[in-house]
């Protein structure tokens, strides 16, 4: 019955479906567009918003571009006194998308500074390019802990290690002599998160439950896992004495929704992340009872937070704002200092209120010879305002008072233990204690 | 107790190789028989299983009410799905590459539209409630949603078989995957042999995607996850063929829940091995479609 030309483009056929499968396997996003117009005036300045708008990110990326705007609505729509014109970028999945946006953003629109960054991929693939064009960015998602020269990076979010190593020694105390049992994603974020935990829990004597004494890896190609029964089972058997997570978005809604259909009844601890923001409102009442550490928690008790809150809750039909809000907020408040005090001083060295001596080095070597007043722009530079940076002191954050650190330029910060409760009818990550302060 | 010595880690984690296996069936039946036999590459199956799992999540009610309203909007919307892709692709008969890309940017729009209209957030999606608990076996507990799913997909795939191994139609479908040409020639209208197979394939992937909402659900990203996977087993299973197809899902869902448990972080290397070795071994086969 068959013909050979048949066969022949029945092969050709699945040649084509195979080579299209591993394709993407290698690649899984898709990239987006860019938007916004340059147009210059008076003492205006501009600012580069880069936050993913398409692609698996894009609600983190919502959140983050609501708190920015919300800060600068509290601002008047000024940082340091000055008008400020935001102008927008898609930040895709992270690398090409992220990298084509804040070129444009630098060389077309000249901005004066970067804001943004969901993905410690992204923050990675930009840092060379801050560095060749002397334009900081202002991290407020994930920052990957490679990046050796910080000069023109600050972030206002966290280092994905902290989240695990602020809890660990809490859960050493909780389960005694009992072994815990560590389960996350098998990519570079999953290993950092985890990571942070098994050092920090080992090194206050705790032992892990997982068989060969080392953490569980899910797989994430040629897609992140969806199907947790095999590690439930294993652990529901292994009877630990808690188990330790991370998983975000999707993951995170599969995994806790799995962990409760399977009935696995041993007390849940995990990195923030696992009930912050959507699947918090997917989950509702099956993420009750998680434990979690976060650098941030709607209850948190300060004048800043109720203020925040009270803004975000009024102006989004009641709904909650999480962490990624407030480091984007955050980011403004740090700007609105900076160029404040770049206007003020741009002639002064950087950093010098950095609490320890280490400092940067590379930051006033590079900074210092640059920062002459350029007498059109009121003297107001990327280098001035990166000078700057590292005199903006203490933030007076919704999660409460925190400074840059002189070696990362990452949060010097408190970590909150917050626990999955009803306050209403909504859910929410209720404050339980304060565990620790983390940052570098 | 004969029950507590069947039910074991093992034993359980294989039920849901099954229960996943079966889904991955029934969204990839669809596939295989849309670039099987109407030769189109359609990279745009993932995004119909996400129309069906947004359409369980917005019209879930808690009870079998919502469940069917969302079984009959999926078989409006996958119908209305397949014969928009069948009109997309008619001008690329035979560029499988521009089709290609056709329906990719047909995928990138719609996960676009989706985000706009749905929201970027992932959503869960909760079986009625009824059969939304577990049940205790011997020491473990299983979703009852899971054991439901199990005996509707065996259903569904029974039904399959049947009508493509078995029934007339089916005799006609599996003779334009043999030879288009020869089919044509005896007097069978392959045109709309193919455009009946986009339109069943279509309403396939979005019921999958209804009944596989709890399981996974509705999320940017999914239509991806979807695809690599219905691609695997097209892959592996040969095209065309609704038996390999059966083989190769059940395969790839051991791999993904028993496979993990017992050789961990091997589990994706597996499944492009099993590729490879089907690419290979599939030269040496005469007839297409079939496993060898």
């Amino acid at each position: 019955m068959t013909s050979p030309p048949a066969t022949r483009r029945c092969r050709r056929r699945l040649s084509i479906a195979a080579i299209v499968a591993a394709v993407l396997l290698a690649v899984s996003g898709c990239t987006g567009s860019s938007l916004g117009d340059s147009t210059s005036g008076g003492d205006e300045i501009r600012i580069g918003l880069i936050v993913p708008k398409s692609g698996p990110y894009k609600a983190i990326g919502d959140d983050q571009a609501a708190g920015w705007r919300l800060a600068l609505d509290k601002l008047g729509g000024r940082l340091g006194g000055r008008p400020v014109k935001v102008i927008e970028a898609d930040e895709g999945d992270g690398k090409a998308t992220a990298l084509a946006a804040a070129r444009k953003l630098i060389e077309q629109d000249k901005v004066l500074a970067l804001v943004g960054g969901t993905t410690a991929d992204t923050v990675q693939t930009l840092y060379p390019l801050l560095n060749e064009a002397k334009v900081p960015l202002i991290g407020i998602g994930g920052r990957p802990s490679t990046v050796d020269d910080p000069t023109y990076l600050w972030s206002t979010s966290w280092l994905s290690q902290e989240t695990g190593a602020s809890i660990a020694g809490y859960l050493r105390d909780k389960v005694g002599q009992g072994r815990v049992w560590v389960i996350g994603p098998d990519y570079i974020g999953g290993h950092d998160q985890i990571a942070g935990f098994v050092d920090a829990f080992r090194e206050a004597g705790g032992q892990l439950a997982n068989p060969d004494g080392k953490p569980t890896w899910t797989p994430w190609a040629p897609a992140p896992t969806t199907e947790f029964s095999p590690y439930l089972t294993q652990i529901k058997q292994a009877a630990p004495a808690a188990v330790y997570t991370f998983y975000a978005g999707a993951s995170a809604i599969e995994f806790v929704k799995q962990y409760r259909q399977y009935g696995v009844d041993i007390p849940l601890y995990a990195s923030g992340f696992l009930t912050e923001g959507a699947p918090l409102a997917a989950l509702g009442e099956k993420a009750k009872g998680i434990y979690t550490a976060l650098n941030y928690s709607t209850t948190l008790d300060n004048a800043a937070n109720r203020d925040f809150v009270r803004r975000y809750t009024s102006a989004n039909d009641g709904k909650l704002p999480n962490t990624y809000h407030v480091c984007a907020w955050d980011a403004a408040l740090v700007l609105d200092r900076a160029i404040a005090e770049a206007t003020a001083r741009p002639d002064a060295a950087p950093a010098p209120t950095a609490p320890a001596g280490e400092g940067s080095p590379t930051a006033s070597a590079e900074a210092t010879p640059s920062t002459a007043p350029d007498a059109a722009a009121g003297g107001l530079t990327s280098q001035s305002v990166t000078a700057a940076l590292s005199r903006v002191g203490a933030i007076d954050s919704p999660r409460g008072s925190w400074q840059f650190g002189p070696k990362n330029h990452t949060p010097v910060q408190a970590y909150y233990l917050r626990e999955v409760a009803q306050d209403g009818q909504v859910w929410v990550n209720r404050t339980v204690q304060t565990l620790t302060t983390l940052g570098s | 107790m004969g029950l507590d010595g069947l039910v074991n880690a093992y034993t359980i984690t294989a039920l849901d190789g099954v229960a996943h296996g079966l889904l991955l069936f029934v969204i990839a039946a669809g596939l295989t028989l849309i670039v099987g036999v109407a030769g189109v590459f359609s990279m745009a199956h993932g995004t119909l299983y996400l129309a069906g799992a947004y359409l369980a999540w917005h019209l879930a009610d808690g009870g079998f009410t919502g469940l069917t309203l969302a079984l009959a909007a999926a078989v409006a919307v996958g119908a209305l799905g397949g014969a928009g892709l069948a009109a997309a692709v008619r001008p690329l008969t035979d560029r499988p590459l521009d089709q290609v890309l056709a329906t990719l940017g047909v995928a990138y729009i719609a996960a676009d539209q989706f985000s706009t209209v749905f929201g970027a957030e992932p959503r869960s999606v909760d079986p009625p409630q009824a059969v939304a608990g577990s049940v205790s076996l011997g020491a473990f507990q299983y979703p009852v949603y899971r054991l439901g799913f199990i005996a509707v997909a065996a259903v569904l795939a029974v039904a399959l078989f049947w009508l493509v191994e078995r029934s007339r139609t089916g005799a006609v479908v599996r003779a334009v995957v043999a030879d288009a040409g020869m089919a044509a020639a005896i007097g069978l209208r392959t045109g709309i042999v193919r455009t009946g197979v986009l339109v069943g394939g279509g309403v396939l992937a979005v019921t999958a995607g209804v009944l596989g909402a709890p399981v996974i659900g509705p999320a940017p990203g999914a239509d991806t996850t979807i695809l690599v996977y219905s691609l695997i087993v097209c892959v592996v299973g040969g095209l065309g063929s609704i038996r390999g197809a059966l083989l190769a899902a059940l395969g790839v869902g051991q791999t993904l829940t028993l496979g993990v448990a017992l050789a961990p972080g091997a589990a994706a290397f597996v499944l492009a091995a099993a590729m490879l070795a089907a690419l290979t071994l599939r030269q040496r086969t005469t007839l297409p479609g079939r496993p060898a």
